[in-house]
């Protein structure tokens, strides 16, 4: 706040010349703010598609190669757009698993019209992604790759490898993914099947609409848009951190609907019945034994994730058959893990560096 | 199933809970401010307009009646508001988190689900009345039309994996053939790293 604060002498006087430039230059910043209609350009890191299904992308980014194992990046499907994974230069996951010579593929999913409704939760686990594997695998030349997975993508993630044995998965990541929708919070709670008829809803209006999600997110945390308003107050004085704000604010904005026959299987089968975590789950008729997952394993939990919170992501260590295997937990929320500052110091190094003590050489070297 | 009126009661317990800690907040940051002994007087609402007329030797205080108020009194008038923020969220979440409240959230969506069907067979109904008469395809064929395109790629997709199986057949069991074009390029694996199962080192 103040640099100087000492009683007397001209440190509150400096004090207060420091907060009132700074209130006019909040001012002049919010103004700027609500005038101005350009929007943040995200997403800047170059990139090439690879293949492409239906909606979903697979896109290779460019950069320095130094590992031989590509790195498939699976993130959520529907809820919002995976511009977060890559919002700005020098704030960027993306940009930094590049930079720190990783193969980087990401699996965008795409945004979903009503000729998706019929699309599953199963077949995005047996068509889409084991599609999508084998392409990353023929591009990059590459005998097995990493898998990550944040959020949904992690279940996503789990259900591919444990109903697709042979698939040669090098390593396994997850981001704040919930497993064990036992401990799965508010919407565990909001979901029930008591409560919640899903069949109802799908049937009547085809998918989940984005309007619909973004008022099942701003439930979860009402207080969320006061504190944010707050915060931007604050700290709009600060040019980088309002940089940062619009970016955040310009993704956040965009929901994304979920397909109609996705959404129905996601609550049923893992809130309201949480067959993965239980070891029932079948995709297209194929079990999904995640105990066969032998390969190493990272979690990585965020302590007051309210859409994933960490006992229902911590399950998945003790679910998996892998010997290796490791759970990291780090305070802030569901996004913390994957944007902004204490992303970039303390899950990223640590993501980056457990794959790349897991990860062959490049042979271009 | 839990009574709706307890929630309430709770409800206003927490609400009552977190006034009380606001108001602890508050005594608190002012013993705080205090014992720094930034502010020895209660703040001077006439201070401001005090400098004006009191003029001292350069480098003295600019508020000669009701001495300095530091400017970190914000940073914890800042402070207040996010536990403040962060008292009514956590309360928030416990009412929320309640099956009284999940009762009540399923009841309103299954009102709003009910209203929401009959609004759309009406609408969809005379839409599709209105596009018909036009000479325009509905809604349901334009849909019907993108779902063929996609088993089309499906089908597209399903063909060339079999040719790829075909081409990567060994070439004592390939079929013979007079084809004298040349075989497909198998595509290339890397020899060093990556083995092709999946090893725990552990």
């Amino acid at each position: 706040m103040s640099e100087q604060s000492t009683a007397g002498g001209p440190g509150p006087r400096s004090g207060w010349e420091t907060e009132i430039e700074r209130t006019v230059r909040r001012v002049r910043n919010i103004g700027e703010l609500v005038a101005e209609s350009n929007e943040p350009v995200v997403a800047q890191s170059p990139r090439r598609e690879v293949y492409r299904k239906h909606k979903a992308r697979l896109y290779r980014y460019d950069g320095p190669v130094r590992y031989g194992t590509p790195v498939l990046f699976v993130p959520n499907l529907g809820i919002s757009r995976p511009t977060v994974f890559d919002l700005l230069p020098r704030a960027s996951f993306i940009e930094y698993m590049v930079e720190q010579g990783f193969p980087f593929y990401l699996l965008d999913w795409g945004v979903f019209g009503p000729e998706d409704d019929h699309l599953t939760f199963a077949d995005c686990a047996t068509r889409i992604l084991p599609r999508m594997g084998r392409k990353l695998l023929a591009h990059a030349e590459a005998d097995s790759c990493s898998v990550v997975g944040y959020c949904m993508g992690a279940p996503l993630a789990v259900s591919f490898l444990g109903s697709h044995p042979d698939f040669p998965v090098r390593n396994l990541v997850n981001l704040a993914g919930p497993i064990d929708f036992a401990h799965a919070g508010l919407f565990g709670c909001w979901l029930d099947a008591r409560y919640f008829n899903v069949d109802k809803l799908v049937d009547t209006l085809g998918q989940m609409p984005a309007e619909m999600v973004q008022l099942g997110f701003k439930l979860l945390r009402p207080t969320m848009d006061m504190s944010t308003g707050l915060n931007l107050w604050w700290n709009a004085w600060n040019d980088r951190y309002l940089e940062g704000y619009k970016a955040l604010r310009q993704w956040s904005s965009e929901y994304v609907p979920f397909p109609g026959e996705f959404f129905r299987q996601w609550v049923r089968d893992f809130y309201q019945e949480n067959r993965l975590a239980q070891g029932t789950l079948r995709v297209n008729g194929r079990p999904v034994d995640v105990n066969g997952i032998t390969c190493p394993l990272l979690v990585v939990g965020a302590r007051e994730d309210n859409i994933a919170p960490p006992a229902a992501v911590q399950a998945l260590v003790d679910l998996v058959g892998s010997r290796d295997k490791e759970y990291m937990e780090l305070p802030g929320g569901h996004i913390s893990l994957i944007a902004g500052r204490s992303a970039s110091r303390d899950c990223w190094p640590h993501v980056a560096n457990w794959l790349a003590a897991r990860s062959d050489e490049s042979a271009a070297r | 199933m839990a009574d709706p009126t307890s929630a309430s009661d709770d409800l206003f317990a927490m609400w009552r809970k977190q006034m009380e800690t606001g108001t602890e907040a508050w005594i608190k940051a002012a013993q705080q401010v205090a014992s720094q002994g930034h502010v020895p007087n209660p703040p001077d609402p006439a201070q401001f307009w005090r400098q004006f007329s009191n003029f001292g030797p350069p480098g003295a205080s600019p508020f000669p009646g009701a001495g300095p108020i530091d400017p970190d009194v914000l940073a914890q008038w800042k402070r207040f508001l996010d536990d403040w923020l962060a008292a009514w969220s956590r309360a928030l979440e416990q009412v929320m988190g309640t099956e009284a409240f999940a009762e009540a959230l399923g009841k309103t969506l299954d009102q709003f689900l009910s209203v929401q069907a009959k609004a759309r067979q009406a609408t969809e109904s005379s839409t599709k009345a209105a596009l018909e008469s036009l000479g325009l395809p509905s809604r349901e064929q334009v849909i019907g039309l993108s779902r063929q395109m996609m088993d089309l790629e499906d089908r597209i997709e399903s063909l060339a994996d079999q040719l790829d199986a075909l081409g990567n057949r060994p070439a004592a069991a390939a079929p013979a053939t007079t084809d004298p074009s040349p075989p497909r390029r198998q595509p290339r694996r890397k020899t060093a790293g990556g083995a092709r199962k999946p090893k725990d080192p552990a």
